[in-house]
């Protein structure tokens, strides 16, 4: 899954440490996130929806050439 | 998600993790070389019984830490968690397989300890490997 949370957070300034904290989660994760390596589950996924009040697939979309 | 704990606990979790491993793994150590002495210098008894099971303890006070991490991480760190036990038990299984054949052919008896020789190093080096993670 490609996203643009990277964009998001900068737009308001946020550290990965930021995100991470208003998440609830560790920086290792939104590293993770961010960098592809991993796809949250659904629940996170709308929390990250819920955060940015955006739509989820506004965020989230599919990577045609994922990263093996 | 679990939102139980918050990211400055997330964030020390696996340095707290590695610290509370290395500790166990030192009082694991001690105890090993405890026991090892009181198999081979002590007469049978109740002392050398206590002293060559003391070992034990500490052993599951490694897998207890590993164990504890696990409960406190979040959906990703459980997921680690989870491959660098998986890919310690392959290795691990790998390993045991091919010296169950190699030790009839000559190679000295092991004792089945030593297998966490060889998982343990593969569990740790993907632990710090996330630890480490930037982006």
């Amino acid at each position: 899954m490609k996203n643009i949370l990277p964009e998001l957070r900068a737009e308001r300034g946020w550290t990965q440490v930021d995100l991470a904290t208003r998440l609830g989660v560790s920086r290792q994760t939104v590293i993770a996130i961010e960098t592809g390596r991993y796809d949250p589950s659904l629940p996170l996924a709308f929390a990250i929806g819920e955060l940015f009040k955006r739509p989820v697939e506004s965020i989230f979309s599919r990577d045609r050439n994922p990263k093996k | 998600m679990n939102t139980t704990a918050d990211t400055s606990e997330r964030k020390q979790l696996l340095i707290l993790w590695l610290r509370q491993f290395g500790l166990w793994t030192v009082v694991y150590l001690l105890a090993y070389a405890g026991a090892m002495w009181a198999l081979f210098r002590l007469p049978p008894g109740t002392m050398r019984g206590a002293l060559v099971l003391a070992p034990i303890l500490p052993g599951l006070g490694l897998l207890w830490s590993t164990v504890l991490a696990y409960r406190r991480a979040d959906e990703f760190v459980q997921r680690e968690i989870l491959l660098a036990g998986s890919l310690a038990a392959l290795f691990t299984a790998a390993w045991t397989l091919v010296y169950a054949f190699l030790e009839p052919l000559g190679l000295p008896h092991l004792n089945m300890g030593f297998v966490h020789t060889f998982g343990w190093p593969v569990f740790i080096w993907r632990m710090v490997k996330v630890m480490r993670l930037r982006g």
